[in-house]
């Protein structure tokens, strides 16, 4: 973290689900800023900078991308292939964040490059040390290309 | 094979009952004929004796003589022959005696030996006639010794001239009556071979009769077709059961052709059948669609072979078919069965697969806000407990609504009310009238279009329907300055349907969108109110009711249309 602010995209259509992750994100001081959106149209407005988005400056390419796959309009699977499709988008860690455990789900995002599927534990202790060790991991951790 | 039965053919001495016959028809001719040539004589006799020509004696020798061939006659003719047998020979012999010995030996009188001899054969047999012969030489030539009046050496020549002629002429009659009595024993025995074959010829055809019956009346009480054609597809014969199902007589079928009694493509595939199976001499056994002339098209399974003839040559083809369209249906109904089945599991699968999704979330809402209400609590943040507290409230609430509305899914298709005619106006009028309050706040109008027709099915589920389809229309309807609902119907292109449908003017759909609205807790927008049930309970219940939903949408802001499909009467399923 060199100073510069580390910003998390959350895409999540559960309101009660992001300000979990949002206030645990922030317990842990994990990130400066976190951008909500709660469907997949919108998520991928922001990262094509698109509508409400043109401006490149005030929105700048998120560090990690937190991403549930139940999502309004365009679904979870469907914005991580377009992220992964894309040139610009595809070097950004997309994380899935999700409730749903199953095999199918987890296979799929896989086959769409996925570069890492957490399932949302039931109880604040578990959710809360996952948000740390998500944020130390990946924002911490990681070293990311530099674009 | 019978046992043949063969007649001894006569030999030795026995005597067949035929010859018997035989001989006792002749005997009693000679007789007859005896008979009457004594008669031609009786009138000069009885004159000449009167004249004193004849004396007596004589005379009552020649009655007594008529007497005796006269009884044997009579006795021969109530079946005793032999004595009459004895008789004529033996007359014969004695009248050539009493010439012989009172004229001499070489008068004419010698021919009645003759004529001896040849009645003891034909009447005894030849070895009585060899008897008689010695007889006749031993007596005759002691006749000739004894009365011998001149010297030897004279008589010699009449002596062997007798004993030749006699011998001689024995010969010949023993040598014809054996050619006689043997031709007569060949004629019988081919008689007879004759007969017996005849009679196992006349057996044997009487048991291919039988047989052939047996087979006929078998082939005719089949339950299956059967027929068969000649080479040239000529009908040459058909069972009861195949003319019952081509609807025509045994008459109307033999000597026509596939042409006249089927379809024309079905004639020239089952001619090109018999082509095939006469060409290769291999049965063939297929199943195809068979259509007599003016009736309606089955399923059968079908066995054609080659007809052959007793030299092996193939002569015609023979078909053999039965109906098997109720296994046909059998099957694509197990087929239909097992693929809804199928479907159903699938469903199944997600329905249970987005549950445990679905009851998750809240659980983990109110997990983590115990955790933040517990921080809060500790950091004395009061302010932000209340809405920690709000926010495990509604989560808690979501997930009994969630319960109830998975029980409500769960009852339609199981707890219905008897379905019966409504009038679909009925339907519409009291959703909408269920809904009165949302429509007011939201000034949404609704249009309902005049003659709706009735349809069959549970009253309560149908209002059910509408009432979500409206429910959906007012909150999908965005920031729409004038919104408004059509509800109306339309024919369908299948009979005895007709599609409903609910339009708006509201937020409209993308094409991806199609088929995952009506997903069971599917939210399109996430800030929307309700569980993502409502157009799952919509496709549940217009499905049980066998009708069909789906949506349509010009675009984003071009508004929605939902249609679906019911039955005006009972489906047959």
């Amino acid at each position: 973290m060199n100073g510069e602010p580390v910003l998390v995209m959350l895409v999540e259509d559960n309101i009660d689900h992001a300000e979990l992750v949002m206030r645990t994100l922030a317990e842990h001081r994990v990130a400066n800023r976190v951008r909500h959106f709660v469907d997949g149209q919108s998520a991928l407005d922001y990262l094509y900078h698109r509508n409400a988005y043109t401006d490149v400056a005030q929105n700048p390419y998120p560090h990690v991308i937190l991403l549930d796959l139940r999502l309004p309009r365009v679904d979870g699977l469907e914005v991580l292939k377009q992220i992964k499709d894309s040139d610009e988008l595809k070097h950004i860690p997309v994380v899935i964040l999700t409730t749903s455990e199953a095999d199918r789900d987890v296979t799929r995002a896989y086959d769409h490059h996925v570069n890492s599927y957490l399932v949302k534990p039931v109880g604040y202790e578990e959710f809360s040390e996952l948000m740390e060790d998500l944020g130390f991991y990946w924002l911490g951790w990681n070293t990311n290309p530099q674009l | 094979m019978p046992d043949l039965i063969v007649t001894a053919p006569a030999t030795g001495t026995r005597m067949t009952d035929e010859d018997e016959l035989r001989r006792k028809a002749m005997t009693q001719t000679i007789l007859a004929m005896m008979g009457v040539t004594l008669l031609v004589f009786i009138v000069p006799i009885v004159l000449g004796t009167l004249s004193g020509f004849f004396d007596v004696e004589a005379s009552l020798i020649i009655l007594l003589l008529g007497v005796a061939i006269g009884a044997s006659w009579w006795l021969c003719r109530r079946g005793y022959w032999r004595p009459g047998a004895y008789l004529a020979p033996a007359l014969m012999f004695i009248l050539g005696l009493y010439g012989s010995y009172f004229i001499g030996l070489s008068t004419s009188f010698v021919l009645f030996y003759a004529i001896a001899l040849w009645l003891a054969s034909l009447l005894l047999g030849n070895r009585a006639m060899w008897r008689l012969l010695i007889v006749v030489l031993v007596v005759h030539l002691g006749f000739g010794l004894v009365r011998l009046d001149e010297p030897l050496g004279d008589a010699l020549p009449a002596i062997i001239t007798f004993t030749g002629g006699l011998l001689g002429l024995s010969m010949l009659q023993s040598f014809a009556s054996s050619q006689i009595t043997q031709a007569l024993a060949q004629a019988r025995s081919t008689a007879d071979h004759l007969r017996t074959e005849i009679a196992e010829r006349v057996r044997v055809e009487e048991a291919r009769g039988a047989s052939e019956a047996v087979l006929h009346s078998l082939v005719e009480s089949l339950p299956q077709n059967v027929f068969s054609k000649d080479v040239q597809g000529h009908f040459i014969f058909a069972n009861q059961r195949y003319c019952a199902t081509e609807g025509r007589t045994v008459h109307e079928i033999v000597g026509k052709t596939d042409w006249d009694l089927h379809p024309p493509e079905l004639a020239q595939k089952y001619r090109e059948d018999d082509r095939r199976v006469m060409e290769s001499g291999q049965t063939i056994d297929i199943v195809e669609e068979h259509q007599p002339l003016g009736k309606d098209k089955f399923y059968v399974q079908v066995i054609k072979a080659p007809l052959v003839d007793a030299h092996g040559a193939i002569t015609g083809t023979l078909g053999i078919f039965w109906d098997i369209t109720d296994q046909r249906r059998a099957a694509q109904e197990r087929e239909n069965l097992i693929a809804e089945l199928q479907a159903k599991n699938e469903e199944l699968e997600r329905f249970t697969y987005t549950v445990s999704h679905d009851l998750k979330a809240p659980l983990i809402t109110i997990r983590g806000f115990l955790g933040l209400l517990q921080q809060d609590a500790l950091a004395g943040e009061h302010a932000r407990m209340q809405a920690d507290m709000q926010r495990i409230m509604e989560a808690t609430e979501r997930m009994r609504r969630l319960l109830d509305e998975l029980l409500e899914l769960s009852r339609i298709g199981r707890i219905m009310n008897a379905p019966r005619e409504i009038s679909f106006e009925a339907i519409v009028r009291e959703a909408v009238e269920l809904l009165d309050g949302q429509l007011k706040a939201r000034g949404v109008q609704v249009h309902i279009a005049r003659g709706l027709p009735t349809v069959y099915g549970d009253r309560m589920r149908l209002v059910e329907v509408i009432q979500n389809l409206v429910d959906n229309a007012v909150k999908f309807m965005g920031s729409q300055p004038a919104p408004r609902i059509e509800i109306g119907a339309r024919v369908s292109e299948v009979p005895g349907q007709t599609v409903f449908f609910v339009q708006d003017n509201g937020i409209g759909l993308e094409p991806h969108s199609y088929e995952k609205v009506f997903g069971l807790f599917n939210k399109l927008d996430a800030r929307s109110e309700g569980t993502g049930v409502g157009l799952a309970l919509v496709k549940r219940i217009v499905e049980v009711h066998g009708g069909r939903v789906w949506v349509e949408s010009p675009g984003l802001n071009g508004g929605t249309t939902f249609y679906f499909t019911l039955a005006a009467a009972p489906l047959h399923r």
